[in-house]
This record gives C-alpha cells, sequence and structure tokens, in this order.
C-alpha cells in the first residue's frame, strides 16, 4: 500500500510539474488542462492511499511532504539534465 | 497588486534576516537532516560488544534475576530489555545507574550491560555508549552553543527566520504564478541563483513554516512555561503537568513485598492482546522483583502522527495486566495536539517515506540559506558594476568567505567526526568528547582558511575537504572489512550499509561542486569573489546576461 500510494503521490506531481508553463523536462509544451486533471485525481488517489495506509493525520501530512519533495525535486532534476547535455 | 514600495521594504526584511540568520540556519538544517538517520548512524558507529553472544528471549528471565541480584539500584532506576537486537544496543539487558553529584546539580549516569556467559553465569560491563548521534543533534538544536543559550539563540534564529519566510513570500507574491517551478540555467547567474532559490522556498514552504514555529517554541518553551506559570497559573501548572503528565505514565511505587515476575514473552503476548497494534522497541522493567513491579513497552502505535518516541505501555510485570499507556489513540485531545506539534518538527510519523522526505527538504532548507547568500553576493555584485567589472566590496567578500567557511566547515567537521567514531574507538580514553573536539577543530580551521584564502580558493579547497571527509565514511568501512587488524566493524544490516551509501552518493556530489567550482573561478567573470582572475580595466567584459535581471 505503501508503495502504490508513493508511487500515485509522485506521478501526479510529475504531471503537474508537467502542466507547469515552466517545465522544461519536455521540449513540447504538453496539454496543460488535461495534465492538471489527471495530476489531481493522482494525488487525491496517492492521499486516499496514504490515509489507508496509515491514519488520516499521518496520511495528509506524507502526501503533503512527498508532494514538496518531488516538486522541489523535479525542476532541479530538469535543469540538471539541461547542464549535462550542453556539457 | 502590491505596492513597489512596500515590495522594496519586505526584500530588505528578507535579505538581512537570511544574511544574519543564515549561518546558524545552514548548520541547523543540515545536521538536522543527519537526524533523520539518527539511529542508523548510532548503529554505524557503535561497536560489537567483546564477547557478548545473543541471549534468547527464553533465557531473559534468568538474566533479569541476575541482574536484579548483583546490581539492586537498576530496579529502581528501571532494567531494559532490547527487543530488536540493533548494534548500538550491545547487549540484551542494559541499564544505567546515577552517577553521585551535588544537589542541584544535573544527573549524570553511568551506562552497564549484561549478558549470559556460556555457563549461564552472568557477565555484565560498565561501557559509555557513542553519543555520536547525540552530538549530531546537539549541533542541529543549538548550533553548538551550550544550554540554555544556544536554546535561546535558535528560538530567536527561528523566529527570524519565520518572519524572513513571509517576507520572501510577499516579494515573490507579484511574479509567483509566472515564475513558479522555474529554474532557468543560463548566463544570467543572478536569474539562476534567485529560481534555484525560489523553488524550493516556495515549494516546501508549507515544511518550512512548520519547522520555523516548532522550533521558535522549542527554544524559547522553557521561559515561556515558566512565565505562564507565574502569571497565568499562579504556580498551578506544575502541579497539573504532575498530575495529567508525569504521575499519570509512571510507574507503580513499589510495596516491598516479593512477587513472581511474569516472563517476557509471556508478557509480550499480554501486550498484543490488549493493545494489538502496539510495535515495541524495548521493555523496561521497573522495581523488579516487587509485586508493584511494572514492564514499561517502548515503541509505536503505527500510523499516527508522533508514533515513535512519544508512545508507551505499562503493564504490571507479575499478572500483565495493563496498568496505563500514552500510546496515540488513547491520548486526550491537548496532549494530542502537543504530540503532532513536536512530531511535525521532528518527523516521527509515516515511516521511511517521511524520514526520507524529511531528509532532502533538511538538505533543500541548508541550500536555501546558502543560495540565498551567493544571491545577495551576486546582486551586490551587479550593482557594483554599472557597465564594467569593479573590484568587490570588503563585505561582499568577508560574506563569501564566512558562506563558503561555516557552511563547507559544518559539513566537514560532521563527516569527519562520523569517520572518528571507528577509527578513534579503543585509542583515546573519551570518544564522546573527541567528536566535539573533532567536529569544532575542522568547522573553525574551515573558516579561519575561507578568510584566509578568500571564497574563490576556499571554495575549491572546502568542497575537496568535504568529499574526502565524506568518502572516507564507506572507506572506513571497507577498510574495516578488509583489515579487520584495524580493530574496526562493519555492520551488514540494512541500516548501516545504507549510511555507507548515502555518504558514497554525498561524496560524489561534493566533488561534482568542487570541479564546477574549480571551473567557474578560472573561467567565470573576474568581477565576482567566485574568481581568481583579478577584475580590471584590462579583464574583457563578461557575456552580457540572456535573461534580464530584475
Amino acid at each position: 500500500m505503501v508503495t502504490l500510494a508513493l508511487t500515485l503521490t509522485m506521478l501526479g506531481c510529475a504531471c503537474l510539474y508537467l502542466a507547469s508553463p515552466n517545465q522544461k523536462w519536455l521540449s513540447l509544451v504538453p496539454p496543460r488542462r488535461p495534465l492538471l486533471a489527471v495530476g489531481s485525481l493522482l494525488l487525491i488517489a496517492g492521499l486516499a492511499s496514504w490515509i489507508a495506509a496509515l491514519h488520516p493525520l499521518a496520511g495528509v501530512f506524507v502526501t503533503l511532504h512527498v508532494a514538496m519533495v518531488c516538486l522541489s525535486a523535479f525542476p532541479y532534476s530538469a535543469a540538471l539534465r539541461g547542464v549535462w547535455r550542453r556539457n | 497588486m502590491i505596492r513597489a514600495d512596500i515590495v522594496k521594504l519586505y526584500k530588505a526584511i528578507h535579505h538581512w534576516i537570511g544574511i544574519s540568520c543564515g549561518f546558524a540556519l545552514f548548520i541547523a538544517f543540515y545536521a538536522g537532516a543527519l537526524t533523520m538517520f539518527q539511529e542508523p548512524i548510532a548503529r554505524w558507529a557503535s561497536p560489537p560488544a567483546v564477547g557478548v553472544a545473543a541471549v534468547p528471549l527464553d533465557d531473559a528471565p534468568r538474566l533479569l534475576e541476575l541482574v536484579a541480584a548483583a546490581h539492586p539500584e537498576a530496579r529502581e532506576e528501571g532494567i531494559t530489555l532490547h527487543l530488536r537486537g540493533h548494534e548500538n544496543e550491545p547487549a540484551r539487558v542494559t541499564w544505567k545507574e546515577d552517577v553521585p553529584h551535588q544537589a542541584g546539580q544535573p544527573h549524570e549516569h553511568v551506562h552497564w550491560w549484561a549478558t549470559l556467559k556460556p555457563d549461564g553465569t552472568l557477565l555484565a560491563k560498565q561501557e559509555e555508549p557513542s553519543e555520536l548521534a547525540e552530538f549530531i543533534n546537539r549541533i542541529h538544536m543549538r548550533v553548538g552553543i551550550p544550554l540554555p543559550w544556544g536554546s535561546y539563540f535558535m528560538g530567536v534564529i527561528s523566529l527570524l527566520y519565520g518572519v524572513a519566510l513571509i517576507a520572501g513570500v510577499i516579494v515573490l507574491l507579484p511574479s509567483l504564478t509566472k515564475d513558479f517551478l522555474a529554474l532557468r540555467v543560463g548566463h544570467n547567474l543572478k536569474r539562476m541563483w534567485l529560481d534555484a532559490h525560489n523553488v524550493v522556498g516556495i515549494t516546501a514552504l508549507p515544511f518550512h513554516l512548520v519547522i520555523a514555529v516548532t522550533a521558535t517554541a522549542w527554544g524559547f518553551g522553557g521561559p515561556l512555561w515558566s512565565a505562564q506559570e507565574s502569571v497565568i497559573f499562579g504556580g498551578k501548572q506544575k502541579i497539573v503537568m504532575k498530575r495529567d503528565f508525569f504521575e499519570h505514565y509512571a510507574a507503580p511505587r513499589p510495596t516491598g513485598e516479593a512477587g513472581v515476575m511474569m516472563p517476557p514473552a509471556q508478557l509480550l503476548l499480554r501486550l498484543n492482546d490488549q493493545v494489538p497494534d502496539f510495535e515495541p522497541k524495548v521493555m523496561v522493567f521497573k522495581n523488579f522483583g516487587d509485586k508493584a513491579a511494572a514492564v514499561k513497552f517502548v515503541g509505536a502505535e503505527r500510523g499516527y502522527v508522533g508514533d515513535t518516541s512519544f508512545g508507551g505501555v505499562i503493564l504490571s510485570a507479575v499478572t500483565g495486566k495493563l496498568i496505563k499507556d500514552n500510546i496515540a489513540s488513547r491520548q486526550d485531545p491537548d496532549r494530542r495536539a502537543s504530540t503532532v506539534f513536536y512530531a511535525l518538527h521532528t518527523g516521527e510519523y509515516g515511516g521511511i517515506t517521511i524520514r526520507w522526505a524529511y531528509f532532502f527538504l533538511g538538505f533543500s532548507g541548508a541550500w536555501l540559506f546558502y543560495s540565498g547568500n551567493l544571491l545577495w553576493i551576486e546582486t551586490r555584485r551587479k550593482r557594483a558594476r554599472k557597465g564594467g567589472e569593479v573590484e568587490q566590496s570588503r563585505s561582499t567578500r568577508l560574506l563569501g568567505s564566512g558562506t563558503v567557511g561555516v557552511c563547507l566547515g559544518c559539513v566537514a567537521g560532521l563527516s569527519l567526526t562520523i569517520v572518528a567514531a571507528k577509527w578513534l574507538h579503543g585509542r583515546i580514553a573519551d570518544l564522546n568528547h573527541w567528536h566535539e573536539i573533532i567536529y569544532y577543530a575542522v568547522f573553525f580551521a574551515s573558516i579561519a582558511w575561507a578568510f584566509a584564502c578568500g571564497a574563490a580558493r576556499s571554495a575549491v579547497h572546502l568542497l575537496w575537504l568535504c568529499t574526502v571527509a565524506t568518502i572516507a565514511i564507506p572507506l572506513t568501512t571497507l577498510a574495516a572489512l578488509l583489515f579487520p587488524a584495524l580493530g574496526m566493524w562493519a555492520y551488514g544490516s540494512a541500516a548501516t550499509i545504507g549510511v555507507d551509501v548515502v555518504a558514497f552518493i554525498g561524496a560524489l556530489c561534493f566533488a561534482w561542486m568542487a570541479i564546477a567550482t574549480a571551473r567557474r573561478i578560472k573561467h567565470g567573470p573576474a568581477d565576482s569573489i567566485w574568481s581568481i582572475r583579478k577584475a580590471g580595466p584590462a579583464t574583457p567584459p563578461h557575456k552580457p546576461a540572456a535573461v534580464p535581471a530584475e
């Protein structure tokens, strides 16, 4: 259950990042609204899974913290990939 | 739309708080990230107890009886029976004894462990456990300043940090939507540092706000409690606390009559029957052998916020009947609220996922302050330049040296003091004291080096020092495996191997940063403090920025 919850939360954050106009993972601009919708659904599913795996309060906090890590790390991963490609 | 003068005011607040508190916050966050793995570090650093064979749980009753008979003073303090067999638990049974002390002075303890010899007799030894993990935690909580001033200092720093966070958000509000998740790497270094700073600051804002509030409360907890006691409660708070918390969760007083103790294996079954979701780590026997003897199970009730070090269940050690508990699911609302508040700072919930999340967020916090200082320096450079390259001001150079010395000195000092746990064990008398000496020696030497050589050169030197110090952690384990004559140890548990793997990855990151910094100091803009070239009229102008600065 924890693995499922973690995967859903990370995928949800990846979709939200791709929906951002500032995303640097793809050179083409992906459709924003569908990605936002899918990302939100995945995050809600992730939250539900965390709550099922833990307790409601812990589930909410774990989802929030995993999302914070992902949303901090994704722009850096894209920037580092760009730097390596240039080098 | 926020008025420009308001944004300017908050920008000044954000900058000056960041500059004045950044060093302490870097240390607190970097060491705090390491404390997320306090137990694996303690396990990595703890030497194996010589001649100690694992005592099966079925033989524990005899071991406990022998300890209680040979060391009666341990009965009152509590005899701990370890259930997990971790490397930092030297034997199945441990206890501590009070050291004679003057009235009014803090209690000090000596630690004992005990096991059974092959012939069934008692082997007990007084041995101080490694305090490396606690030392890292002290650096995290008080940046090395002794109590109580360290707590007050960090309370002030945390309060200002909260103000800086709010000021930073207000500064960013006008461009928040446009720049959210943007990290533009290009020729405009100020833009790059600003984006790198903002991405972490905004995406992890809830974490930082929680840490700021809880750390402030922690820092001022003592004085606030005393003020409440005298101003609001008129001396009654202590009585209520004693009744509702200390006595509520204290073991019963001994009767003086002998009682037959239930074996630990049966007590565990009784615990499982009465509190099924509770996962105990240790059993602490109070007043062993007395009719009113109790066993306190310390552990976690899985799934709750604050599930690790706050929970506990007390059973009668004679009948196995539940006497008291302090588990999350049965705490009263105000106690529950304070536990949640505390656990949100320490990350004690959600298992390994939240530990890794806090670990990365802790590092990102350290990065936030490091990048904040670099950003300020870069901004100064742009202001001073005004079209041509100039020598940087003294304040900029000093801040650059301070940033490099304090931040990298803390990193190298912590890595080297971790390494010393294995190399110095058995070679010096008081290793726990040496952990402090090594850390502070490296920390202050790094600062001195940074001011002596300047930010650019010393950044490369100190990043290589961080690389060497950090890679020495897994290399020490490797040396222990390859050369047993060195007298060091290498464990095979996932937790201790994890310490080596994470240190190896960390060392690679420092090496990469050292190479990148070395490239920059040679080829970067000459009017930067991050350059070893002299700025002047002969210096060719640096490539213009691709993106205009603010």
